[in-house]
């Protein structure tokens, strides 16, 4: 999933695009949808999903799992906030009880208001998310990377971001591989066995990452490492005025709507 | 100006903790503007030999020089070295460092502290030489590994080295891979770009090498022409890597040794010698 994330962050259609204009509005989406009600947050995640589907090109069945992929953990972490416990019902609480079960000499029940937060944060949450998938779908880390190094981001932090980047892969394609070999020779049979894979396979990444570390210091050292990491980068985009005026715009929109639902 | 541009005198290197040297007296003179190979079994040294021609690891005795100029570990006379010898790893990965092959070409220029418009010229034009325009702005992750070794070889020469050291450049390359490799490869030498490369494919040597240098134990134990070479190493009981196919083939066929009926180093070459072998018989 990672690699096809990041594989589509290179080929979608909005890749043209300068990504700070991409960055910048997903920014301001995403402080919309932190700031504003519920329903602005809804056209919030709907806007943004058509942004990635229809004007990127992203493959909706990419998107929808990774969107499940998000409310399933939203989902698991719900009912801390809508079921709560008591050992005594009083009269503001029967109100609030959408549902009740007596258990262990008091009552579980369902929380109206609590439901309503509940809801609150989902909705919050996939409008947040919506707009950082955004980002991550249509803006590829050197990209980001050279953003950020222009806005005045610690160059320190770009280059451990670049390299954890391309760590990732690297020890990706080493898991993979490793699994595949362990698979070949029955490694995961029985569920004693796939434990016993498990536990090899961490301890032959870590070695193999110290392993990695070791080479690439000879790599970058033979090719003249002095303070810190620095790459050039073809600048090739195209400001879109169709996009910046539909980007801002929506936003304008948006902030009316907010406006309307606080009046 | 010498003939010679890299030379080893009696190198001795060992690696920390271990019992034996890895070199051992490694004495060598590498031709200017020549297409050179290193062969020797594993282990033999090659790999150590490439990083102290490189300044990332310091002998322990004896004299590295490049046209007579030795190899001194201060921060300074090492970038100027690292300038002059590109060293491209085994494994491309090793030494492919940013997201992009773009970025990645780009990488050395910068840490010469070249300013952007230059870095731009550069990048763009060992990526027409290296024919990776389309690849400019793909990730490398996206790449194949005959790609990776084409970017990672482009990354050096954008240094302009004047000497290219190669550890065993086709290693997990499909013959496809390797031919264009090898076609790139001829034409970095025809620059004028020395070129040293560690293999154990010799049927790759004995066809595309000029000068041969062969390493067994921390030691070279013979250098020469090609040919010459192989004429020596055919008496060697202890080699151990054997002899290229072309050499075996045509010294059962014609009972004499390749190097007194001046062999054929090409299949071409092969096939029309065969046809004037077989008529004159």
């Amino acid at each position: 999933m990672n690699i096809q994330i990041d594989s589509l962050a290179y080929s979608n259609r909005l890749r043209h695009l300068p990504p700070a204009q991409k960055l910048w509005f997903a920014l301001a989406v995403l402080l919309l949808a932190l700031v504003s009600h519920y329903p602005v947050q809804i056209g919030i995640f709907g806007w943004m999903s058509v942004w990635i589907v229809v004007y990127a090109g992203i493959p909706l069945q990419i998107y929808r799992s990774m969107i499940l992929g998000v409310l399933v953990f939203l989902v698991t972490s719900m009912p801390a906030l809508a079921i709560e416990y008591t050992r005594f019902i009083s009269p503001a609480i029967q109100v609030d009880s959408l549902w009740q079960m007596g258990v262990w000499g008091g009552q579980i029940y369902l929380s109206h208001q609590g439901s309503i937060q509940a809801m609150k944060v989902l909705i919050r949450s996939l409008a947040s998310t919506s707009a950082l998938f955004f980002i991550v779908l249509t803006i590829p880390a050197i990209d980001l990377a050279t953003t950020f190094k222009k806005i005045g981001c610690p160059p320190i932090l770009i280059e451990l971001s670049l390299l954890v980047y391309r760590f990732i892969f690297l020890l990706a394609d080493t898991a993979q591989q490793i699994v595949t070999a362990q698979v070949s020779r029955g490694g995961y049979r029985t569920h004693r066995l796939r434990m016993n894979s498990l536990n090899l396979l961490v301890r032959q990444l870590i070695r193999r990452t110290a392993n990695r570390y070791q080479q690439l210091t000879l790599g970058v050292t033979a090719r003249g490492f002095g303070q810190e990491f620095r790459f050039w980068q073809p600048q090739s985009y195209q400001y879109s005025q169709r996009y910046a005026l539909e980007s801002i715009f929506g936003c304008l929109l948006l902030i009316i709507g907010e406006i309307l639902d606080r009046l | 100006m010498s003939e010679y541009l890299l030379e080893f005198r009696d190198i001795y290197y060992s690696y920390p903790m271990a019992e034996t040297p890895t070199l051992k007296g490694l004495s060598f003179r590498l031709p200017k503007h020549q297409k050179t190979a290193l062969i020797g079994e594993n282990g033999c040294g090659k790999s150590t030999m490439f990083l102290i021609a490189d300044g990332l690891c310091q002998p322990d005795q004896g004299i590295v020089t490049l046209d007579n100029l030795p190899l001194t570990f201060d921060r300074s006379s090492l970038n100027r070295w690292r300038q002059r010898v590109g060293l491209v790893f085994q494994d491309p990965e090793q030494q492919l460092v940013a997201p992009t092959v773009a970025a990645d070409i780009s990488y050395g220029l910068c840490n010469q502290g070249l300013p952007d418009s230059e870095v731009a010229v550069k990048v763009t034009k060992i990526l027409a030489d290296f024919n990776l325009e389309s690849l400019a702005m793909s990730p490398l992750q996206h790449l194949s590994l005959g790609q990776k070794k084409r970017v990672s070889i482009a990354g050096v020469m954008a240094l302009q080295p004047e000497l290219l050291l190669l550890d065993e450049p086709t290693a997990y390359l499909d013959p496809i891979q390797t031919r264009n490799l090898l076609i790139e490869l001829d034409s970095i030498a025809k620059l004028g770009t020395t070129l040293l490369i560690a293999t154990h494919d010799l049927d790759f040597v004995y066809q595309w090498a000029d000068w041969v240098l062969v390493m067994e134990e921390g030691r070279l134990i013979a250098e020469g022409e090609t040919l010459n070479v192989f004429e020596q190493l055919q008496f060697m009981p202890s080699f151990q890597l054997g002899m290229p196919t072309l050499w075996q083939i045509w010294s059962r066929l014609t009972k004499k040794t390749p190097h007194q009926i001046s062999a054929p180093r090409s299949i071409e070459d092969f096939v029309d010698r065969l046809d004037k072998y077989t008529s004159d018989k």
